[in-house]
């Protein structure tokens, strides 16, 4: 990133654009502690939190997907969502051998929630299945699934359409937004596909270089030269 | 309710083994393949359950095994002193090992544990005021609980069937549990169990820590049984066989090290004639079944999980 | 001077430690297989290579015998890949190093039931004279080593810098997706690259075998060490690092016998191996592979 400085309100639907290598990636790695930052701070809720490992940002409330969709393949849908429960099981090695009934009851409890979670995605029947063997929208939408059940403040989504038609995506424009108003989330989205983004979010921050060179509303990002100049029209046209 | 009739049969013929085969070297060869069913559960947590590849396993195997040996020796302490104090001190080691180490990744870690079975035999060998050296510890006592000395082969085989029954089911459980699958997310995807927020090393540690103490367990069980130790049994050779036994049995499964333990042990053990062949045999037999085999005998057939 | 000389006497057992870490740092930087059997092909080819020399057709020029254990290690190398790698390259990397461990017994106690698992002593005449020149000796054995290491190290950077099948093994190495669809097939580099790096250690049982006259079966394994030592002071992945590395190691070799303590020559490199670890696991000259998230 090259000086890169903004705050990201609570409660927002945030867009993340700009062509290929400008760092979109690199941001969210560095807001979800997968990559240390080697100079300036990140704060959450007004805590720092720079240099934190990812799972110490997981506790923070913070939530992702990945780029090029990160299941774990060799498991099944449902213990893909029940990994996102990990913070809220009981992590007690003698509990867990011996069973005693606060660590059974602990089990049954994330477990209703996962299937409950399932239930409200529409992936339950699918419940039993590799992870691997689902279709490509449904992988996106279990991800999604999947951080959701860490029950997260802040939502970060890296390209969710990637290689969606036009009807999976307003889909999943209607998913996420059910999902912010559901759970009063944050949600920073980045996106190549513009639609998705015109239609979501109400903020758009653009990155070229690593450097934040807009961010306004939709339309005045639509109307920007700036924007344009870096961008040479979009994905899709909107 | 079937897998529940299987297992009462299978205990029931395990119970009654010993009783039924009286001949003392097949007893022994089962004592021993109980032992190394413990030492290959033990890799197992590691290269199975996580995929930490450790090729330094029979370290922990020795540093147990002299320890227990040492404190009912020269430290003239009874039986379970040793046992415990082997499962403690070994399970030390390897956590104190395990916090450097654990931020290598891939084949820096797998070098650097080679490089501890190594040392370890190395310091087996030449630190001669505590292990008496090249010529090892003579004289171990029989393991003995309280009122009962462990002095016959079927004494012995009932005391570590025990053991190694009792380990199962709590690695069974463990692996069920939320800790347990924490260790799987990790083998998974260890970015993506990051992300919903396991501490990755914290528990890598843990399972190196759980891994080494059961390691020591067994070591202290084979140093009482044999009464005898030296360096020589715990070397790399020796540390790449533990890792075959894992791998041909089939590394993600619970019982696939007991399987491989017991073949391993017990079939070269048998065709006696082909005792020169043995370390061959295990060559052979590790690369044929990874060509035909990968996921090991008891390993579920799922390509995905071994391709990229 | 006698530190000239042992400074002398450590490049060349460096320069031998630094041709069976650069086969096996070629191995791994365009495979990415931590080829744990590469001293064991060392070892085997060696036997090989004294049957033949020495039962076989009596007393050869060394330079013969040379060649004759490079062709001996590239084939044995050949074969190890098709059998044991091959199979793997799509599979996760821990197949491939178990894999390896299996090759590595069976090298191992093969070696021990054909030849027998005691030293086996004999000895390769280089032909050339002691060297000495102002107040210095260099054994004949060592002028040949250094001549020798260089010449393949250059002959080597040739092939791999100005052929077209070196810069394919490059290319494949750097970025090997785009080799593939270059047309550049990859069964064919992964051949390649074995039987190159198993000549490499061909030419270093050769040179060993002059120096120390001695073989037995685990002298793979402890070679192979040093190997891995060398290439991972000088850098996993770097070739060039893998001849600084290996040239480091002979000389603090040499001067660890030399100065403290004979026995503790082998303990060399196993504290080379635990202090980069520990203090810097990219080597001297390595750089660190970011995953891409």
């Amino acid at each position: 990133m090259d000086d890169f400085s903004y705050s990201i309100e609570e409660g927002k639907r945030i867009g993340l654009i700009g062509p290929n290598g400008a760092g979109k990636s690199t941001l969210f790695n560095l807001l979800s502690g997968a990559v240390k930052p080697t100079g300036g701070t990140i704060e959450i809720a007004g805590k720092d939190v720079t240099g934190q490992r990812p799972d110490q940002f997981s506790r923070h409330g913070i939530a992702r997907t990945f780029q090029n969709i990160r299941l774990f393949k060799g498991l099944t849908v449902f213990e893909n969502v029940l990994a996102g429960f990990h913070q809220k099981s009981d992590l007690n090695i003698l509990r867990g051998i011996f069973g005693s009934s606060s660590y059974r009851q602990s089990e049954r409890e994330i477990r209703e929630q996962a299937e409950h979670l399932l239930q409200s995605f529409g992936l339950i029947d699918k419940r039993n299945e590799l992870a691997v063997h689902l279709s490509y929208g449904d992988q996106r939408r279990l991800e999604i699934v999947r951080a959701m059940a860490t029950g997260p403040r802040i939502l970060f989504l890296d390209e969710p359409a990637a290689g969606m038609n036009p009807y999976e995506s307003r889909q999943l424009v209607e998913l996420i937004r059910q999902l912010w108003e559901e759970h009063r989330l944050t949600v920073v989205l980045i996106e190549h596909d513009m639609d998705v983004v015109m239609r979501l979010c109400e903020e758009i921050l653009v990155l070229d270089y690593g450097k934040l060179i807009f961010h306004g509303t939709p339309d005045e990002v639509r109307e920007s030269s700036i924007v344009r100049e870096a961008y040479l029209g979009g994905e899709t046209d909107a | 309710m079937r897998k529940k009739i299987w297992l009462v049969v299978a205990l029931v013929l395990l119970a009654l083994f010993p009783v039924v085969v009286t001949d003392l070297y097949i007893q022994r060869i089962a004592v021993v393949s109980c032992i190394f069913a413990i030492l290959a559960s033990s890799l197992g947590i590691l290269v199975g359950q996580v995929r930490l590849v450790s090729a330094g396993h029979a370290g922990f195997f020795g540093i147990g095994a002299y320890t227990s040996a040492l404190l009912t020796t020269k430290g003239e302490m009874p039986f379970l002193v040793g046992f415990i104090g082997a499962i403690v001190l070994t399970a030390l080691v390897g956590f104190l090992f395990s916090l450097p180490v654990l931020r290598l990744k891939g084949h820096y870690l797998a070098m650097a544990t080679l490089a501890f079975g190594i040392i370890t035999q190395m310091v087996l060998l030449n630190w001669e005021s505590l292990t008496n050296g090249p010529n090892g510890i003579p004289g171990i006592p029989y393991a003995a609980l309280f009122f009962l000395d462990l002095d016959t082969d079927r004494k012995m085989y009932y005391f570590t069937l025990i053991l190694l029954l009792l380990i199962l089911w709590g690695l069974h459980r463990l692996y069920q549990s939320p800790v347990g699958r924490a260790f799987h997310l990790i083998r998974e995807d260890a970015v993506a169990a990051a992300a919903l927020g396991v501490h990755t090393v914290r528990f890598k540690v843990i399972a190196f820590t759980l891994s080494a103490g059961l390691a020591g367990l067994a070591g202290s069980l084979f140093a009482h049984y044999m009464s005898f130790i030296n360096f020589d049994t715990f070397s790399p050779l020796e540390s790449f066989m533990i890792l075959s036994m894992v791998v041909v049995g089939g590394m993600q499964t619970l019982l696939g090290p007991v399987l491989g333990a017991v073949l391993l042990t017990s079939i070269p053990e048998m065709l006696r004639e082909l005792s020169d062949y043995r370390m061959l045999i295990y060559g052979v037999v590790l690369v044929l079944v990874l060509l035909f085999r990968p996921q090991g005998i008891l390993g579920k057939n799922t390509r995905k999980q071994l391709s990229k | 001077m006698v530190i000239i000389e042992q400074l002398i006497n450590g490049l060349a057992l460096g320069g031998v430690y630094a041709l069976i870490a650069l086969g096996f740092t070629l191995i791994f930087g365009v495979l990415r297989l931590f080829h744990i059997s590469h001293g064991d092909v060392f070892m085997f080819s060696g036997y090989v290579m004294v049957s033949i020399a020495i039962f076989g057709f009596g007393n050869l020029p060394f330079w013969i015998v040379l060649i004759l254990a490079m062709a001996i290690a590239a084939l044995l190398g050949a074969g190890v890949e098709r059998i044991a790698f091959l199979p793997y390259r799509k599979s996760e990397e821990i197949i491939p190093l178990i894999s390896g461990i299996g090759v590595s017994l069976i090298l191992q106690n093969l070696a021990m039931l054909i030849w027998g698992p005691g030293q086996f002593n004999y000895k390769l005449d280089v032909g050339i004279r002691d060297l000495s020149f102002a107040g210095i000796q260099i054994t004949g054995i060592r002028v040949v080593i250094l001549l020798t290491c260089v010449v393949i190290v250059l002959l080597f950077n040739y092939w791999l810098f100005r052929t077209r099948t070196g810069r394919a093994v490059r290319a494949t190495a750097s970025d090997p997706q785009t080799a593939s669809m270059m047309g550049i097939r990859p069964e064919w580099i992964i051949l390649i690259t074995f039987t190159v790096g198993s000549s490499l250690a061909g030419a270093a049982t050769a040179l060993v075998g002059a120096l120390y006259g001695a073989i037995y079966p685990s002298l793979g394994f402890s070679m192979g060490l040093k190997a891995f030592a060398a290439s991972i002071l000088g850098g996993l992945g770097s070739m060039t690092g893998a001849i600084v590395g290996g040239l480091l190691l002979g000389i603090l070799e040499v001067l660890t016998a030399s100065y403290i303590n004979v026995a503790l020559q082998d303990a060399v490199a196993m504290a080379i191996v635990i202090g980069v670890l520990l203090l810097r696991p990219n080597g001297i000259l390595g750089k660190s592979v970011e995953e891409k998230l």
